[in-house]
């Protein structure tokens, strides 16, 4: 389910690649989002002086040029725009060149549309949370604004500490959140964190979700940290 | 380049220095002395015809010396142009496979963009780890070739404990997404060795990917560090049978055809452990399943 507001997006999509270009744009419609495709640099710079852009994703290979030259371009006339590069070329030396060129973030080729657009929300969220901040994993849902947790509709109730805890782990769903930043988290309100503070509070906080019938879970990954899964895996 | 011409001027001049010293010394500590003490007085030459005998072996030497410096800065050139072809051949063949991976992407993601945006979510999900599948094998493919280049300097250190870290916390939601989880043992404090992160990385990956596709599902992949220094991969699959343990860190060999990997991992994980002087083996784990060991030289 798409978050409220992301139609007012707009995107300027730069891809040489036709039928790439139509797939991601297809995608990113389904999604509410409103995409404009570009082939070449020439294009993307007309299309950039006419229209307010939200956010540009960009191809490095570009028929006129390199990708990374507008983008250089781009940043030194000061225009603040979140772009996105993508990239058929991996290694440290182009992602390193990418985002010294003021790219604020990197996806390689071949990618899930999905993880596109969620890297995507995580930029047009930057500028501190004008979007208002609603985290979505499974059928959880966690209002940053109002504190609130919710299965479906249900507002669950857990602790502030948990809630800290669910916090962290939704906004890095998927991936691991290390133990020892759970742990700097939990300082905030506990001077004196024991050592098995933070599996305490996982603990609970897992038993809380399975008793609300919240289809996400959280893994504890031993000497690795957590990591909260959407339940989509077995 | 410099260094090699000047071993061979350096020997140049050792030698004829060297031939100086012992010319003397025959001449004047040795024959002179003895010429003397047998009494053969007629033979006893003058000072300045003793020096005259050191000025001729002196030419004579020098001579040799000349011939032989320019036949060694004639081989030194030699190796060093082949050196530069070998040089040369290295980067083609990494740029090669470099390229190769670029081509090979973009149609990748075009391939995976068009499912992304289809309905039939059961095909989709097949075709899409079909597509997961091959984009691996270009990234060993490309792994491969890197690694093949990799050449360890005396100041290139790299953390057992920070890699193992590192790697499983990004390899932990495909361990997840297969059903199975990942931890890390005994990587609570640095174990530096002389070796290359990035091929440490790969060579880790790889036994932890090959320790997923071995493993049943809901059991758990162990990787231990330790002091030794060596890495563990630990899983709790079926292990793999004595006569086949050789054979499995050749390239293109494959345990199970139907399991569509690249048969490249394994000789990856060998190549890194051979080019930081360590080895690879493996052993069975207690209580089932099987124990891979990278095991590294003490820096």
């Amino acid at each position: 389910m798409p978050e409220p507001g992301w139609g007012h997006m707009r995107i300027l999509l730069v891809e040489d690649n036709l039928r790439l270009s139509t797939y991601v744009r297809r995608g990113l419609e389904k999604e509410d989002f409103t995409v404009d495709g570009v082939g070449t640099i020439a294009d993307a710079e007309a299309a950039l002086d006419t229209a307010p852009y939200d956010l540009m994703i960009l191809d490095l290979g570009l028929p006129d040029g390199d990708g990374l030259d507008l983008l250089k371009q781009f940043r030194a006339a000061d225009r603040h725009l979140p772009v996105l590069v993508l990239t058929a070329r991996d290694g440290v030396d182009d992602r390193v060149k990418g985002l010294n060129a003021g790219a604020d973030d990197y996806l390689l080729k071949p990618f899930a549309v999905e993880e596109l657009t969620a890297r995507l929300r995580a930029l047009l969220r930057r500028p501190d949370g004008v979007l208002g901040l609603s985290l979505k994993s499974g059928n959880l849902t966690f209002d940053t604004t109002a504190r609130e947790v919710r299965v479906e509709t249900h507002i669950i109730k857990i602790s502030r500490k948990e809630m800290s805890v669910l916090e962290q782990l939704m906004r890095r769903a998927g991936k691991v959140v290390p133990k020892d930043v759970l742990e700097s988290k939990l300082y905030g309100f506990d001077e004196d964190v024991s050592a098995n503070s933070v599996e305490a509070h996982i603990s609970r906080l897992r038993k809380r979700l399975t008793q609300a019938g919240a289809s996400v879970s959280i893994h504890t990954l031993r000497g690795v940290g957590y990591l909260l899964s959407d339940g989509g895996d077995a | 380049m410099l260094t090699s011409f000047n071993r061979v001027f350096k020997l140049a001049l050792v030698t004829l220095l060297a031939t100086f010293v012992l010319a003397v010394i025959w001449e004047f500590v040795i024959e002179y002395p003895l010429f003397i003490h047998f009494g053969w007085v007629d033979e006893v030459e003058s000072i300045t015809a003793r020096w005259g005998h050191v000025a001729v072996i002196m030419a004579f030497a020098a001579i040799a010396v000349v011939f032989l410096t320019i036949l060694s800065i004639r081989l030194v050139r030699e190796l060093q142009a082949k050196d530069e072809t070998m040089r040369q051949k290295d980067e083609e063949r990494m740029t090669f496979a470099a390229d190769v991976a670029h081509e090979l992407r973009t149609p990748l993601a075009v391939l995976r963009a068009h499912l992304d945006s289809l309905d039939d979510a059961d095909t989709n999900y097949q075709l899409i780890q079909d597509v997961d599948r091959i984009t691996r094998i270009v990234e060993q493919v490309l792994a491969k070739s890197q690694i093949e280049a990799i050449q360890l300097g005396p100041n290139d250190t790299a953390d057992l404990a920070e890699v193992s870290s590192s790697m499983a916390a990004y390899l932990a939601p495909l361990v997840i997404r297969e059903g199975r989880l990942i931890e890390v043992v005994g990587a609570e404090s640095p174990i530096m060795i002389n070796g290359n992160t990035f091929a440490l990385e790969q060579a880790l990956r790889n036994l932890v990917e090959n320790a997923i596709k071995y493993s049943a599902r809901g059991s758990t992949i162990t990787i231990e560090v330790s002091q030794t220094p060596s890495i563990r991969v630990i899983d709790r699959g079926r292990g793999v049978p004595f006569k086949e343990r050789e054979m499995i860190f050749e390239r293109f060999h494959r345990a199970d055809r139907r399991s569509g990997g690249s048969g490249l991992g394994l000789s990856i994980v060998r190549r890194v452990a051979e080019a930081h002087g360590g080895k690879v083996s493996v052993e069975d784990a207690p209580g089932g399943g099987s124990v891979f060991v990278l095991s590294f030289p003490r820096p």
